[in-house]
């Protein structure tokens, strides 16, 4: 029997959710829609300029250049990951292995540092003189240099924040450190949810290990594979605080650090045109849901 | 036949401590004074002596690290209670009754999870600015209580509960909220767990919203406050001040994680299942 | 009744209420009178003493807070946007040049800071009590008795044409004021004159048969340097770069293109960027930082360090440099400074006869942010930082960093010997290079123009890298006018020029 209050519970239980949801949630993005329109200057000035930002943006090698810089990441960087969460994955769930919780532990705790600490951490990893990274090439392409000649050795300061392909190659892997271990994580839980008996049937019928993962794993993993691409591809494509703070706040040499987020932000809050900076937003917005239903249209065929 | 993988655990075990390599320098670094990096990668063995507090010390001192990370611990043990609570409390009655416009709600949710939430910058900066709010924790602590990807969850957990214990509680007088307080929350315990985790980590080291509306060098958090040294030329502020500095900053996620981490493990485990 | 959702919520929900109290509880330290935002440490240096006298004649407190350059750009712009007031608005802030330009993008009712030209037209008034008071031709003063005298060049003598004696605006060097104009209004403070010269290491120099000072022209310079190099390379010392010179980062190739006297954006609101003049330092300015014309490198922020251990050889010195020059110089055991006597100071080579031998770099102003509650006192600590005989003594006995107001060039400190320059009267170069300063314009689309530039400048290094010097001129026009025409969109769009802005 349904109560008055049992009736009214479900609306009085998400009221304030449903509140604050319409204020900050439902109201700014009408109004982003409508300040994509005008023009801002300052606190008190704003002109309609009608669809005028959005021609500008259209036209704007900028912008442009920061959605090239985003989506190249964004689609390396989803690449890089499941591909290499996998394997973690697979060597984790061995059933023989030992110490797995530390191991999994090591390879997660990144994540927990957080973007910004990452992105500070790495700012001095990748220093040109004394950084570890540039200290550890230079002497372990040192050591294989003397017994393989052909191989290069890189020098003992490789400027990562100078030259623009270093640089993207800094944030990507900052941006894989980062991640990794996340994705791990998630794999590592599907696989030991796969049935045995599956692995037991695939290899009566004669099935080889790389046909068993064929035809076992992989198939059972593709639900997850594409939840963390997806889930991947829409955090990659919001990249901000790692190049922001790798180059000190500025979009890196040749602006190879500016990512989509960064030029809304800059645009937005540094030169102060709220308007442009909205109109940023709704091309974004616009761009991410075109590439999720892409996505999952694609994983749904596979 | 079951062989002891020792290849592979030998190699997954180098690859793990290659993994952990940078943690390892930057705790060196963060007792080292500015020549000493250039001498040694990781610490200089043959002198131990060189080693130095004076980073921690000149941190602690010298710049209002103390205040950030109380701000930090504030900001995000009181957006993560909130958040937690309203989330498990919409979660649960988009769980556990039926009533019209439910579909509509999570619908509308589950589009919000693909719109990016920087389209809402510039226009949430004019809002939050109307209320007065700049430079106050409220705008970082209101708007910041709403979370989708939370009612979801719990949603999805609390849709577990068995709706016999419902009914019971429901016959022995129990109202509405108790059902939520006493039944419903301690069977997704797990779930808490796991969520207050990624909530926590989540405001720890929230950046952008936090750079924009936070002037006040005392109200900055931890994440605004160690950027905001970045810059400073390497004279004022030595780089094994910003390793010190980020240290001590993970510490207190590490340390919640310590806690949780059965908890978040079995969120995950479940999360991958429904995945 | 348990607490169900679990312990760690318990945990964070008393960690809260904890970290709450003490935040809520903590008593706000009492706000000093006066806040002052620099980014600068060599400021602190020069500041401190003479607002500590300052603040006590006042009877006030000030807090002066160095914040790093980037952040203090986002802190103020943050300000602006939210018309803050309050306890973290400040009272002064410094604004380096470069920054200028987001600040003065809004009509100047809408801009974040006071126009402070009122201040400038009727403060600082001369003052002389007698006709036999020292002056210099032209001048005008009030005279106790109320009336206006003009200095003829030896005495004094009364005009009744005139109502007002010299004020700041008269008294303060005229280009100082251009950087930080709008619509004829000035909108920050001067404190400096920035005059440019070269300093080097004569001994390394002249041990390889080079004498820097009598190169007249840059490709003189050039061809200097590469024989310098040439000399210790052969001897065995590596790295030796002759100079101090950025990849990348139009910095340097924009003071080359002020002593030709091009602006990238004109006070008229001519864009410039596709000058012929442009292309062609530009791609005389590659070469000079990569390939094997190479003479620059970059040294960071150690270029006492370097120049200490003649890693480079050579570096612009505008006159704010000079104080990190002596106070990063490594010593010895004892203290002394390994270089002294070793370096020397040269005005810039030219390019045509006609260039300015200077050129300026780098500049800051002092700004008051419209909410200041009490902006009087916040100019007259100003006028004491900076326009006072007492700010020129303190700065000249740190750094060599001229005041904007000539009459202060007087000072015996700028006429002394540099222990470190040998003996060399440095300061008397720049007091001679000042009057020759060119014009350095700013307005709101310079720095978007200087950010194309900069683009342009990494595209033509990649290419002397990879494809040498043939062609460069060409093609630098060509990406230079690629660059102007975007630049010219971005100013339509956003109204960024009228014609009139920066003149004074």
């Amino acid at each position: 029997m349904m109560t008055a209050s049992r009736r009214l519970a479900p609306w009085l239980f998400l009221t304030p959710f449903l509140l604050l949801f319409a204020v900050f949630w439902l109201w700014p993005l009408v109004r982003s829609l409508v300040l994509s329109l005008h023009h801002t200057a300052g606190p008190h000035h704003q002109t309609y300029v009608g669809l005028g930002n959005y021609a500008f943006l259209l036209q704007d090698p900028l912008f442009w250049q920061a959605v090239w810089n985003t989506t190249r990441y964004t689609v390396l960087f989803v690449i890089c990951e499941l591909v290499i969460a996998l394997l973690l994955a697979l060597a984790l769930n061995h059933p023989h292995l030992r110490w797995r919780g530390a191991l999994r532990f090591a390879f997660f705790s990144p994540h927990l540092v957080g973007g910004v600490f990452v992105a500070l951490l790495f700012s001095l990893l990748l220093a040109q003189r004394f950084g570890l990274v540039n200290v550890m090439l230079d002497q372990i392409s040192g050591m294989l240099h003397s017994v393989l000649p052909f191989i290069p050795a890189t020098g003992a300061e490789i400027n990562w924040s100078g030259r623009p392909e270093l640089a993207r190659l800094a944030v990507l892997m900052a941006g894989l450190w980062l991640s990794i271990g996340y994705a791990m994580l998630f794999l590592l839980a599907a696989l030991q949810h796969v049935d045995r008996d599956l692995y037991e049937a695939a290899q009566l019928d004669g099935a080889g290990r790389w046909q068993r993962f064929r035809q076992v794993t992989l198939p059972a993993l593709m639900p997850t594979l594409g939840f963390l691409a997806l889930m991947g591809m829409i955090g990659a494509f919001q990249l901000f605080e790692l190049p922001y703070v790798l180059f000190q706040n500025g979009s890196g040499p040749e602006r190879a650090g500016l990512t989509i987020v960064m030029y809304l932000y800059q645009q937005g809050f540094q030169t102060g045109d709220l308007g442009y900076a909205a109109a940023i937003g709704w091309a974004f917005t616009v761009m991410v849901l075109l590439l999720s239903l892409l996505q999952l249209r694609l994983w749904r065929r596979e | 036949m079951r062989r002891r993988p020792q290849l592979l655990q030998l190699t997954i075990c180098a690859c793990a401590a290659v993994w952990l390599l940078p943690f390892l320098w930057m705790v060196c670094a963060s007792f080292k004074a500015p020549s000493e990096f250039f001498s040694s990668t990781f610490l200089p063995w043959g002198d131990l002596g060189r080693l130095t507090l004076d980073n921690y010390r000149a941190l602690l001192g010298g710049f209002p690290f103390l205040t950030w990370l109380l701000n930090s611990l504030f900001l995000a043990s009181l957006q993560t209670v909130i958040v937690v609570l309203l989330s498990s409390l919409g979660g649960f009655a988009l769980a556990t009754y039926r009533f019209r416009g439910r579909a509509t709600v999570v619908a509308l949710m589950l589009l919000t999870l693909l719109v990016p939430g920087q389209v809402l910058l510039p226009s949430t900066y004019e809002l939050v600015n109307s209320f007065g709010w700049i430079n106050s924790y409220a705008a970082i602590l209101v708007p910041g209580a709403i979370s989708v990807f939370g009612i979801l969850l719990f949603r999805a957990a609390m849709s577990a509960v068995p709706v016999e214990l419902l009914h019971a509680a429901r016959i022995d007088g129990a109202g509405e909220l108790r059902l939520w307080w006493d039944i419903a929350l301690p069977s997704v315990r797990p779930t808490v767990g796991a969520f207050t985790l990624i909530c926590f980590t989540g405001t720890w080291n929230s950046f952008l919203w936090p750079q924009i509306v936070l002037q006040d060098e005392s109200k900055y958090h931890l994440p605004i406050g160690m950027t905001s040294l970045v810059g400073l030329p390497e004279h004022d502020v030595p780089y094994g001040l910003l390793m010190a500095g980020t240290l001590l900053s993970i510490l207190p996620v590490v340390a919640l994680f310590a806690l949780l981490h059965r908890d978040f493990h079995t969120g995950v485990m479940t999360g991958a299942v429904k995945g | 009744m348990p607490f169900t959702p679990g312990r760690p919520l318990l945990v964070l929900l008393v960690l809260a209420l904890v970290s709450g109290a003490v935040i809520a509880l903590r008593p706000t330290p009492p706000r000093a009178t006066l806040t002052y935002w620099i980014f600068a440490e060599a400021h602190r240096h020069e500041l401190t003493p003479i607002l500590d006298g300052f603040a006590h004649e006042r009877g006030i407190t000030y807090d002066l807070d160095l914040v790093a350059g980037n952040a203090l750009g986002t802190r103020l712009e943050s300000l602006f946007m939210s018309q803050a007031r309050g306890p973290q608005v400040p009272d002064l802030v410094h604004v380096e040049i470069h920054q200028v330009g987001r600040f003065f993008r809004p009509p100047v009712d809408g801009m974040g800071m006071l126009d402070l030209t009122p201040y400038f037209e009727t403060r600082g008034e001369r003052r002389i009590s007698t006709q036999g008071d020292p002056g210099h031709h032209g001048w005008a003063a009030r005279h106790d008795d109320g009336n206006i005298y003009v200095h003829d060049g030896s005495t004094w003598r009364l005009d009744p044409a005139r109502t007002r004696g010299d004020t700041w605006k008269d008294r303060i060097i005229s280009a100082r004021f251009a950087p930080w104009m709008k619509d004829g209004r000035i909108m920050g403070a001067p404190q400096d004159v920035h005059p440019m010269t070269i300093t080097y290491r004569d001994d390394l120099f002249r041990e390889a048969g080079v004498d820097l000072a009598a190169c007249l022209t840059w490709p003189e310079f050039h061809r200097a340097c590469l024989t310098m190099q040439d000399f210790w390379r052969a001897k065995g010392v590596q790295p030796r770069h002759a100079m101090e010179l950025f990849e990348s980062g139009s910095d340097l190739l924009q003071l080359m293109l002020l002593q030709r006297g091009v602006n990238l954006v004109e006070a008229d609101g001519r864009v410039r960027l596709a000058d012929p003049l442009v292309a062609e330092t530009l791609a005389f300015y590659a070469p000079l930082v990569t390939g094997p014309q190479r003479i620059g490198a970059d040294a960071g922020l150690n270029i006492a360090v370097e120049l200490d251990a003649g890693t480079i050889c050579a570096c612009f010195t505008p006159d704010w440099r000079i104080f990190y020059l002596r106070h990063h110089a490594p010593t010895d055991g004892a203290g002394n400074r390994k270089m002294e006597g070793r370096l020397r100071m040269m005005p810039l080579p030219r390019f045509s006869a006609s260039d300015a031998p200077t050129s300026t770099w780098g500049g800051t102003c002092v700004i008051i942010p419209r909410t200041c509650p009490d902006p009087d006192l916040a100019f007259a600590a100003i006028e004491r930082c900076f326009y006072s005989r007492e700010a020129a003594d303190v700065r000249l006995r740190l750094g060599s960093m001229l005041p904007p107001l000539p009459e202060l060039w007087d000072h015996p400190l700028l006429h002394q010997g540099d222990p470190l320059y040998g003996g060399q009267r440095i300061n008397e170069l720049f007091i001679e290079l000042a009057p020759h300063l060119p014009q350095l314009v700013m307005t709101p689309a310079t720095s978007l123009a200087m950010e194309a530039l900069a683009q342009v400048q990494a595209k033509a290094v990649t290419r002397v890298r990879t494809l040498g010097t043939d062609g460069l001129v060409d093609a630098c026009q060509v990406w230079l006018r690629e660059a102007e025409h975007d630049l010219l969109r971005r100013i339509a769009r956003l109204d960024l020029i009228r014609p009139d802005q920066s003149t004074p």
